[in-house]
């Protein structure tokens, strides 16, 4: 049922502009693969070459190990959730649902019992007789899936299929995908510039900018240890922090110095820092990994406090560290006000740091 | 309401009134004399609304020599033009709307410069031309003509609707199974089929209409608005008022039922109504 999706090499340009550049990946049967990334960086391209919307300029398609990069989009085992949900106006729910089993000449009576089934979990049985034109953004959004899973592809494919819902009906929508996904197994590839979406539905993410993927990991991962300062920058709300640091040695200790004031980093990385003494690397750390003291002690880092947003369930401070301004998510019970001066302090085990020209992570295993 | 606006306003709408009147008082009386007894016609002063309807003016004119016949032809001319018009414009109008290709805009402009060449100056080569291939003074030469003359209009019409049939449906259809001609056929055709209708009546009425190539290619098969032509300077008045009526009478039926399709080709945002 499931299949392995394989890119080899995979280019595709529109004229000079190169959308995907010669990307290799592999998504496992079964997995819920998300593409994310900014607007323009390829992820849509790279999923109608999956899909072959777009015929690729080079580089091989592999679906369920079968070299499918000649093949047109009929003929692939796929089934594809538009962003418009390209649902058809002329057609009513359920010749919609049955559309691509009709082009499979499949029996009328198992159509019927397949679109009755597939409508029901989706929850549109009721709706089967209306035209596009008299449903809600949301119940569109369902006949898409539904139209899509009753063809039970090997892959499938959802291009930003949120995007077009309202914050509440999106929220409720994702929930069910994940839960649709964990019921029907199919491997599914995912495109969104939502990076919510992204780390609430994907088994794996693939991040990617100017055509290239920039890390492929668990959303966990990629939250937690983004492998360059794009990634740390763009998943997050708010995004990672992103201190100017250097580092020092002093008294046999390796430490990071900001400004004026030093932070201390993980006894194990202290051996491969000691070799790059005098080198100025960039320290990033997420919001909720820094605490906050009330008053600038010993040990801490002391930040003038900007702004504070209070949020619900945390508080949000924004605070300047000699040039740079920081997120710190602290409780919202602690009563601080602005132009106030406060300590932080750094959760050493939480701390990522990047080397300066190329934004890359600095490996220390 | 300010007081330069009300006075914007009211030149607009009398401007508009004027202009309207311009058009429609002719066909006005137009309408009225060919419904008018023969004898009225020629009374002075000539009442405005006849004494009573009657259908003499009519009769006498499609009971005329040649008329009817004339009308079949221009039926069959028409009929042929729109065939050969929608079989090349349609796929060109679709071309342009789905595919990008190196020269398209330069087409869509070429394709109604096309248009600005006078066929006054082609009217001997043309005939020529026709005469040569036994083309001359048959029904299909003219419908020929008649197709170079529409096709500008039923490429930018047509482009026009088949952009507003969003590609993803296509898309989708392909994904589901179809093949490229297959989603054309099963998605694309069945959505734009409304704008072809209205783009095979503008057709239609562009023949229809058509006078004066019709005139010069042809001398027995005459299509009607050639034969009224050659024949109204030796008409009674009547006559000319019943055939003008029969000329003008597709033109305003189609005209009303396309409207919303017209503003569409020429650009307007207003066509949603």
């Amino acid at each position: 049922m499931a299949a392995e999706i394989r890119l080899e090499n995979v280019r595709k340009a529109f004229g000079k502009v190169v959308a995907v550049r010669d990307m290799d990946l592999v998504v496992e049967p079964g997995e819920f693969l998300v593409l994310l990334g900014p607007s323009g960086c390829g992820k849509t391209t790279t999923l109608r070459c999956i899909a072959g919307l777009e015929r690729v300029d080079r580089g091989r398609v592999y679906i369920g190990g079968r070299d499918v990069t000649a093949l047109p989009p009929s003929r692939r085992g796929i089934a594809m959730v538009f962003q418009s949900y390209a649902v058809f106006p002329h057609m009513t729910v359920a010749q919609n649902i049955a559309f691509g089993l009709r082009m499979r000449h499949t029996p009328k009576d198992e159509i019927k019992r397949a679109v009755k089934e597939v409508a029901e979990l989706l929850q549109i049985d009721e709706l089967l007789d209306r035209y596009p034109s008299q449903l809600s953004g949301g119940q569109r959004q369902r006949v898409a899936v539904a139209r899509a899973l009753v063809m039970r592809p090997e892959v499938l494919l959802m291009d930003e299929p949120l995007s077009n819902l309202d914050a509440l009906l999106r929220l409720q929508m994702r929930a069910e995908l994940k839960k649709l996904h964990r019921e029907v197994g199919t491997t599914t590839v995912y495109v969104t510039h939502d990076q919510i979406e992204a780390l609430s539905l994907g088994d794996r993410i693939a991040v990617m900018r100017d055509g290239e993927i920039v890390q492929l990991d668990t959303p966990h991962e990629v939250y937690d240890k983004p492998a360059i300062v794009f990634v740390g920058g763009f998943i997050g709300t708010p995004p990672m922090n992103f201190l100017r640091a250097e580092v020092r040695k002093a008294d046999g200790r390796v430490y990071l110095a900001v400004g004026d004031f030093s932070v201390e980093v993980h006894e194990e990385w202290e051996g491969k820092l000691g070799e790059m003494v005098g080198t100025p690397v960039v320290l990033g750390i997420r919001a909720e990994n820094i605490e906050v003291r009330p008053t600038p002690e010993e040990g801490t880092l002391p930040a003038q406090v900007i702004v504070a947003e209070p949020l619900g369930s945390q508080q949000l401070l924004t605070v300047q560290v000699g040039k740079d301004v920081l997120k710190v998510a602290t409780s919202p019970e602690l009563s601080v006000a602005p132009g106030q001066t406060i300590g932080l302090v750094l959760t050493k085990a939480k701390i990522r740091l990047f080397d300066e020209k190329t934004g890359e992570a600095l490996k220390f295993d | 309401m300010s007081y330069p606006r009300l006075l914007r306003r009211t030149l607009l709408y009398m401007g508009v009134t004027a202009f309207a009147l311009w058009v429609l008082i002719p066909i006005f009386f137009i309408g009225i004399s060919s419904f008018t007894p023969r004898n009225e016609i020629y009374a002075w002063p000539k009442p405005i609304i006849p004494s009573h309807f009657s259908l003499d003016t009519m009769e006498f004119f499609l009971g005329s020599y040649g008329v009817l016949n004339s009308l079949l032809n221009s039926v069959w001319v028409a009929l042929l033009t729109l065939s050969f018009t929608l079989a090349v414009g349609a796929p060109a109008g679709y071309a342009v709307a789905r595919f990008f290709f190196r020269g398209r805009e330069a087409f869509r402009l070429g394709i109604l410069i096309t248009r600005m060449f006078p066929t006054a100056l082609l009217a001997v080569p043309l005939a020529v031309t026709f005469i040569r291939w036994g083309l001359y003074d048959t029904l299909v030469g003219v419908a020929l003509i008649h197709t170079a003359m529409a096709l500008p209009f039923a490429v930018i019409i047509t482009t026009g609707i088949f952009m507003g049939v969003p590609k993803d449906l296509e898309e989708a259809a392909m994904t589901l199974g179809c093949s490229r001609f297959g989603a054309f056929a099963r998605v694309a055709l069945p959505l734009a089929l409304p704008g072809l209708a209205a783009a095979a009546m503008f057709t239609f009425v562009i023949s229809w209409n058509e006078v004066f190539a019709a005139t010069i290619l042809t001398v027995n098969n005459r299509t009607l608005p050639a034969h009224i032509l050659t024949t109204i300077q030796a008409s009674p008045l009547y006559f000319r008022f019943a055939g003008g009526f029969f000329m003008i009478l597709p033109a305003l039926f189609f005209m009303f039922l396309i409207r919303r399709y017209l503003f569409h080709m020429w650009g307007g945002a207003t066509a949603e109504r």
